[in-house]
């Protein structure tokens, strides 16, 4: 059996202006510098007052849908994949949708795997896509990703979002040419109903969690399309640090030059469902016609997703039509713990 | 009494989230077993653990493992004596084969400090000093060490860069032992350098979190048939185990008696190496001259001339890596020294080898020396 292909028509990201120096947060803490040195970030993205992952959200997929160059109305499927919606019952999908003039003849709905329910959301679409029953789908990673006051994860927990219009092959940017799952039942980073703040197995969320489940859907891919890494332009990972995507590319065989352009947790911290995505959209702000991507989301609880994308030519009509990642990089006002508490509502407010 | 260690077994210490603490107690007994030549014989388990009551809710283990061990009807008892543990399981092994309530004895010793997120572990750590003036007031796993550190360094005038050969030498060592948990060197200027624990005791002057199981048979001499090594003394004594109740905090001195008592009773000159209780640097630097190893305020100076490292002077220290290095799995670290030091005087240690070693002393103790063990290992 043929496997089911699909194209990236659009891809759209959103990274709100505020960043907060994760050495003001070591001040406040009263960490030491090692302990966020270590993690290669330098600083992260933090969603403004009024901005939520709905709102990230709409930005990012607005973005995607003019790359597209598509009608809103030909889009027939939403995934919102994210770990801190608005609404705990109410689907963020539709709100999204109808400011985007999408709907009402649309599947809506958030999807929830931790850090990879967006990329779940694209290969559904995939499969939808190739089967003939939607033209269009949209996938929106959006989190404004949260974290204890103090805990380690306070670090990297940032916000960012990023969104794909997946569907037929033709006239797509990106050819979307296999893709593998690998999830298990493991507990390594958890948020119960109703609680504020996740908890994480510490050192349990590394070799048994992100290693494990990327490094096995990774090689699952490769074996089963006969590639080995030095075949690919692009490698991207899940980071939720910018220590750990560059171990697990080079544990599997892949080089700085093949990361570094889908590497963007150094800059903004882990955006969450945007983390891997996010370095996706760099990669295809820069990529040339005919090169392969290697594209591997993670998501605790745990599992990962391997993809193998060929750029079309395609791809170099569609760069211009939306800000790039680096736009929403480069566009940055620095800003102090104190106002990343208001601003996160991390300060409790009697009223 | 002499008794006889008929063979060892020990488990890498390591985060081993795929093991319970029975299955690294099996793993060890096994490989103990197999070397002693079979289970025939074995007529009682002791089980040395400290926290694993607690975070597993159970009681009463030693019996539940002797039968998952497939040792039903043997007699079983637990020992718990905080970081002592491990030595005081095989205190009561060498008194139950001397009293010959026992014929041979198996000691397994099992921690797992990975089982819970660290900031739970820690607060589990304070139990190990004295619950009303210490832990009551929330004072921190390392908060005594760190005043005892300062203390010393004070006192003698010692420089805190001194201080830092002694995890240099842990790591060194244990990059040769496979069942060290941090089998890597380090250089003595990152010391001072790693994260604040408890000013002036940083990551490095302090043990990793680790799971492990070591176990040893222990037999009496007309049971024993080709022993490794044999067990000439053990010793203990309860002391202060608090800074300020010490009249002389810069020693400690319930191992200064255990100390007494077994010079009493053993020869514990000449020593080819020891294995002591480096649960910090400073805890070292006291053990060593607590045992007249060093002059007071010198050991450190010692440490870094070379004189407790390979090819050196002095007795060599801590061959496996020491708590620093090989790891500190709270019950299991008495029943590993004595394991590792076995295996020393066999000259079969497959790490860091005393030269034609003979005797080796091992030290265990509980938090700032709420309780000492000391143990003679001779080869035979």
């Amino acid at each position: 059996m043929a496997t089911p292909k699909a194209g990236i028509h659009g891809w759209g990201v959103y990274i709100p202006i505020y960043r907060l120096p994760l050495s003001d947060i070591a001040k406040i803490w009263g960490w030491h510098p090692d302990q966020y040195k270590g993690l290669a970030v330098e600083s992260k993205a933090i969603a403004g007052p009024d901005e939520d992952s709905l709102t990230m959200g709409y930005e990012a997929a607005y973005n995607a849908i003019k790359r597209s160059k598509i009608e809103p109305k030909k889009i027939s499927a939403i995934f919102f994949g994210t770990e801190s919606k608005p609404y705990a019952v109410k689907p963020s999908a539709t709100i999204i949708g109808e400011a985007l003039g999408i709907t009402p003849f649309t599947m809506a709905s958030d999807l929830e795997f931790a850090c990879r329910a967006a990329s779940e959301g694209m290969r559904s679409l995939i499969g939808m896509a190739a089967s003939g029953l939607i033209d269009y789908g949209l996938a929106i990673g959006s989190d404004t990703a949260q974290a204890n006051p103090g805990d380690v994860l306070e670090f990297t927990a940032a916000s960012g979002a990023a969104a794909f219009v997946i569907g037929r092959t033709s006239n797509a940017s990106a050819i979307i040419e296999d893709s593998v799952t690998f999830v298990t039942d493991t507990p390594d980073f958890w948020r119960r109903a109703s609680q504020p703040y996740p908890l994480h197995g510490e050192g349990f969320t590394g070799e048994p969690a992100y290693f494990y489940h990327i490094e096995n859907a990774v090689k699952a891919l490769l074996e089963r399309n006969g590639l080995k890494p030095s075949d690919f332009d692009y490698a991207i990972f899940h980071q939720p640090n910018g220590k750990f995507p560059v171990k697990v590319g080079q544990d599997l065989g892949f080089n700085m030059d093949q990361m570094k352009d889908g590497l963007v947790t150094p800059m903004i911290g882990n955006t969450y469902n945007a983390s891997a995505l996010m370095g996706l959209a760099r990669v295809l702000d820069k990529a040339k016609p005919g090169q392969k991507i290697l594209l591997a989301p993670f998501g605790s609880g745990a599992g990962s997703d391997a993809y193998l994308i060929t750029v079309t030519d395609e791809v170099e009509n569609r760069k211009p039509l939306a800000p790039t990642v680096e736009d929403y990089l480069n566009r940055k006002v620095l800003i102090d713990y104190a106002s990343y508490a208001k601003s996160r509502s991390i300060i409790h407010v009697i009223k | 009494m002499v008794v006889y260690v008929e063979g060892v077994g020990m488990t890498k210490i390591d985060r081993h989230y795929d093991y319970s603490l029975k299955d690294l107690a099996a793993n060890a007994a096994f490989a103990a077993i197999e070397q002693a030549g079979g289970v025939d014989g074995i007529d009682y388990l002791v089980f040395s653990s400290s926290l694993s009551s607690l975070q597993d809710n159970q009681l009463d283990t030693a019996s539940y493992l002797a039968t998952s061990l497939g040792l039903r009807g043997i007699k079983a008892l637990n020992v718990e004596a905080g970081e002592a543990s491990g030595l005081a399981a095989i205190s009561v092994a060498k008194s139950l084969l001397e009293s010959h309530q026992a014929d041979k004895v198996l000691v397994i010793g099992a921690e797992k400090l990975n089982e819970f997120v660290s900031s739970k572990v820690y607060k589990q750590l304070q139990m190990l000093y004295d619950g009303d003036t210490k832990s009551f007031y929330n004072i921190g796993f390392a908060g005594d060490a760190a005043i005892l550190m300062r203390l010393y360094m004070d006192t003698y005038n010692v420089d805190r860069e001194l201080m830092s050969y002694w995890p240099a030498l842990m790591h060194s060592n244990a990059k040769e032992n496979p069942y060290a948990m941090l089998n890597f060197a380090i250089k003595p200027d990152k010391v001072a350098k790693s994260q604040i624990l408890a000013d002036p005791i940083t990551l490095l002057d302090s043990y990793p979190l680790g799971d492990g199981a070591a176990a040893i048979v222990l037999s009496n001499k007309d049971m024993s048939s080709s022993p490794l090594a044999k067990i000439s003394a053990i010793e203990s004594s309860t002391g202060y185990g608090s800074i300020e109740l010490s009249e002389d905090p810069l020693l400690f001195d319930s191992l200064s008696e255990a100390f007494r008592r077994i010079s009493n009773i053993a020869d514990t000159s000449n020593l080819d190496f020891i294995e002591i209780h480096d649960s910090f640097t400073i805890t070292a630097m006291i053990i060593l001259e607590t045992l007249g190893l060093a002059n007071r305020g010198k050991a450190a100076e010692l440490v870094s001339t070379g004189y407790f490292s390979p090819g050196g002077k002095g007795p060599l220290a801590n061959p496996s890596g020491g708590l620093k290095a090989r790891g500190h799995p709270l019950g299991a670290t008495g029943v590993y020294q004595i394991a590792e030091s076995s295996l020393q005087v066999a000259n079969k240690f497959p790490g860091v080898k005393a030269n034609n070693a003979k005797k080796g002393l091992v030290v265990s103790l509980n938090g700032l020396g709420s309780s000492s063990y000391v143990a003679l290992v001779e080869g035979v």
